[in-house]
């Protein structure tokens, strides 16, 4: 039975209520079900085959918006100096128990040592009770938590009020900061409602001035027994902490919308659709902007796993505030990556790293075995290893988040001490115009023009993970650092009509996303104009290659062909014309290494390419 | 310009019709291939995974398939495909959770990934019983250059029938 719908969670009371032990319902609409329809929690239509985002309706304007500037950190209440009672106003601290992880790394979630820490930044409202009792009504006042987790409401009228907290942290720009978010915690396997707690019953406010809400954890005696109400609250304490990392330097940022889908059927089989929970594992999704996590508690939870969630924050960082070019695909530490998959990475675990100030990469995991007794996923992004089976360079999502945690850390972690701020700001600067691919080059070369002061230890950071620091650029044009020489140079140069240029697509590291699967030729068109580009195995037989194409312009996908018959020439249009002197980066391949389930074998296959224009 | 025949404009006309002789040659030689392209230019083309890039994790991924979703006391193949990029070191398959059914054979099987076939394949046969929620959690654990690293997996075995790569 879904804990949305029926399980009750105790509240508790403080001071004079200190007599009651409430029974508080967490429902998707309002108390025990009975409000139904709610516009506060409903979710976006979908219209099928168009992309759209997922975002949860906004609450009605909190009453403290404007003093709200970061996720709040300060209280000018406290447990002991609580609010005043008045006779016009609720107010009370909103909770909720974390599971921290064990101090020693492999024992994962320490349930043992769970905390109640305050839920800070959340939408909580006052409902005005339509019947008197039900928790099911109009929204009559609303507010934020403040830095403890205390919130105060006001509402209008008479009624009997019922508080609700929402799984959602949300401000709207206005003459105090243009920073705005909205950021929420959903169910996937329930149409995606939004994850709220209220109480179980409305009464006046003078019968109940001080309401805490309390979100438990549900691990009871060895297991869980209970609502896992804490879950979404716990990572909304994660988001708060990567969005305030953002604010820190950019205080005005305007994150938009991110909804966190959660839930307890969320687990690590993928056989089957996201809406049954079988999301395989915790992912960034920028078509709808949202993000999945795991909550399965037979295998893999992740509401108390900071990193995870703030890894996939970072990927929602590029994303909203700069720019990604990740193919995406399945990867690790010990892959041969294509390198805007390695660069986006090792971005994403970096910015974890450098917003929880924690370099200790650690994903809880609920199995172990007497072999295999360790029950998270852990690393210290920092290390770095001798041994050269160990993949080091631009196509190590290891080596990037390693440089740009020593980039964006202070120098008494062996940091540059540039701080996070000064990645975020060439992130979301002239580094998104970059016309070869969003990687480590066209990264690292705006980098050092744009933090010129620290240039010297840019360059020597990058030097350190066999990247060319000192002259790189954004074509890659000195690297030198591959596994094989037949991975290099990153770009061909292709910059007049009728020569050609030959590219090897291999799926010597691997297929889909890896290392050199995909080759990359620099397209400088000699004037403005549409082309025709011919993609021509080099073996032209039925042993040959079959030919995939890709235009990007600035990262951007505007033209793709791939073809079926191997052997075959393939030619593609550009579609529009495409500007004289302008760079163009054409991926080419070969697709039974690129394409899953293409029911081409993989292999490694060459192919010559060349432009004409075309009418 | 292409037209003039004087001078250099007759080698750029002399090449221009070479490169249509010589494309019309490249046609004729190569059959044209069919193409797949996409109908909106804009889309992202090859990207390998719909469900965006998930989370890091231990070098090792696990797809399966089952035979039927299994009456209670009948038999369930479970096809197991198991795919890691690494070319060494071990990988150890174990059962850590048996629910709604019973595996005929629960025990470890080490793979030796320096010598072993590809693809990696296991067969496991579960015998469901009464319970509705019926599930395995197999955990990997591969010896890496890094140390040993593990990834629970966990196999539904409830019907309905799905396709082992994700799609219903």
């Amino acid at each position: 039975m879904s804990f949305l719908r029926s399980i009750k969670i105790k509240i508790k009371a403080v001071s004079c209520a200190q007599l009651f032990a409430y029974l508080l319902a967490i429902a998707l609409n309002g108390c025990g079900g009975g409000g139904g329809g709610s516009s506060h929690t409903n979710s976006n239509p979908n219209t099928p085959g168009v992309p759209t985002t997922v975002a949860i309706a906004a609450p009605a304007l909190p009453a403290n918006n404007q003093f709200q500037l970061q996720c709040p950190t300060v209280s000018i209440f406290s447990v002991t100096a609580p609010p005043p009672i008045t006779t016009s106003a609720i107010s009370g601290r909103i909770t909720f128990e974390r599971v921290p992880f064990a101090q020693q790394h492999g024992d994962g979630l320490d349930y043992v040592n769970q905390q109640t820490l305050p839920a800070r930044g959340v939408v909580v409202e006052a409902l005005a009770s339509s019947d008197g009792v039900q928790c099911s009504g109009s929204v009559v006042a609303t507010a934020v938590t403040d830095g403890d987790g205390w919130y105060q409401l006001t509402p209008a009228g008479s009624a009997n009020i019922c508080v609700r907290a929402r799984a959602q942290l949300y401000r709207v720009s206005d003459g105090s900061s243009a920073a705005n978010w909205n950021f929420a915690v959903a169910d996937n396997t329930a149409s995606n409602v939004l994850y709220v707690m209220t109480e179980a019953s409305a009464v006046s406010i003078n019968d109940r001035p001080r309401r805490d809400l309390h979100a438990a954890s549900g691990w009871t005696n060895g297991s869980y027994n209970t609502a896992r109400i804490a879950a979404p609250f716990a990572i909304l304490d994660t988001v708060c902490k990567a969005m305030d990392a953002v604010l820190a330097t950019r205080a005005a940022t305007q994150f938009g919308a991110l909804t966190y889908f959660w839930s307890t059927k969320n687990t690590s089989d993928k056989n089957g659709t996201l809406q049954q929970g079988k999301i395989g594992s915790s992912f960034f999704n920028p078509n709808t902007v949202s993000i999945y996590l795991r909550g399965d508690a037979e295998v893999n939870t992740d509401e108390f796993d900071e990193m995870v969630i703030a890894h996939e924050f970072g990927h929602f960082v590029t994303h909203t505030l700069s720019r990604s070019d990740s193919i995406g695909g399945s990867h690790s530490l010990l892959d041969y990556e294509d390198p805007r998959l390695a660069f986006d990475e090792g971005w994403a675990t970096a910015f974890a790293a450098l917003a929880l100030h924690d370099p200790i990469y650690r994903d809880s995991d609920e199995v172990s075995t007497p072999n295999s007794p360790s029950r998270e996923f852990y690393f210290d992004i920092r290390q770095r290893f001798s041994n050269a089976n160990i993949p080091t360079g631009w196509f190590s999502e290891s080596s990037m988040q390693r440089a740009l945690y020593a980039l964006g850390s202070d120098t008494d972690d062996g940091g540059t001490g540039m701080g996070l701020g000064a990645l975020l700001q060439t992130f979301s600067g002239n580094y998104r115009q970059t016309e070869a691919l969003a990687s480590i080059f066209s990264y690292g070369e705006t980098l050092k023009n744009e933090q010129n002061t620290f240039a010297s230890a840019i360059a020597a950071v990058l030097d350190m993970e066999q990247i060319n620091g000192d002259s790189i650029t954004e074509f890659a044009d000195t690297e030198t650092n591959t596994p094989s020489q037949l991975d290099l140079p990153v770009y061909r140069l292709l910059n007049t009509v009728g020569s050609k240029q030959q590219v090897c697509s291999s799926d010597a590291y691997g297929t889909q996303n890896t290392l050199s699967s995909r080759r990359y030729v620099r397209f400088i068109p000699p004037q403005t104009a549409r082309y025709r580009f011919t993609i021509q195995p080099v073996n032209a037989t039925s042993n040959g290659g079959v030919a995939g194409f890709e235009l990007l312009d600035r990262g951007h996908s505007i033209a793709y062909q791939e073809g079926s018959t191997a052997g075959a020439t393939l030619t593609a249009l550009s579609g529009s014309a495409l500007q004289s002197g302008r760079s163009y980066v054409l991926g080419i391949f070969h697709t039974g290494n690129v394409i899953e389930h293409a029911n081409v074998a993989a292999g490694d296959q060459c192919f010559w390419v060349s432009a004409v224009t075309a009418p | 310009m292409l037209l003039g025949f004087g001078g250099d404009g007759t080698m750029k006309w002399i090449n221009f019709v070479c490169l249509l002789f010589i494309s019309a040659c490249t046609q004729s030689a190569l059959s044209a291939d069919n193409v797949k392209q996409t109908a909106d230019n804009a889309a992202h083309g090859a990207k390998p995974s719909a469900r965006g890039s998930p989370s890091p994790s231990a070098p090792v991924d696990l797809t399966y398939r089952i035979s039927d979703s299994g009456a209670t006391g009948q038999p369930i193949a479970i096809d197991i495909a198991i795919n890691t990029r690494l070319n060494a070191g071990s990988l150890l398959v174990e059962v850590a959770k048996q629910q709604g059914a019973t595996l005929l054979d629960a025990s470890a099987h080490r793979i030796d990934l320096a010598v072993a076939s590809r693809p990696l394949t296991l067969q496991l046969t579960a015998i469901p019983t009464a319970q509705t929620e019926r599930f395995i959690v197999l955990l990997l654990t591969i010896d890496t250059e890094m140390g040993p690293m593990s990834r629970s997996f966990r196999i539904d075995l409830s019907p309905p029938v799905r396709d082992a790569n994700g799609a219903q």
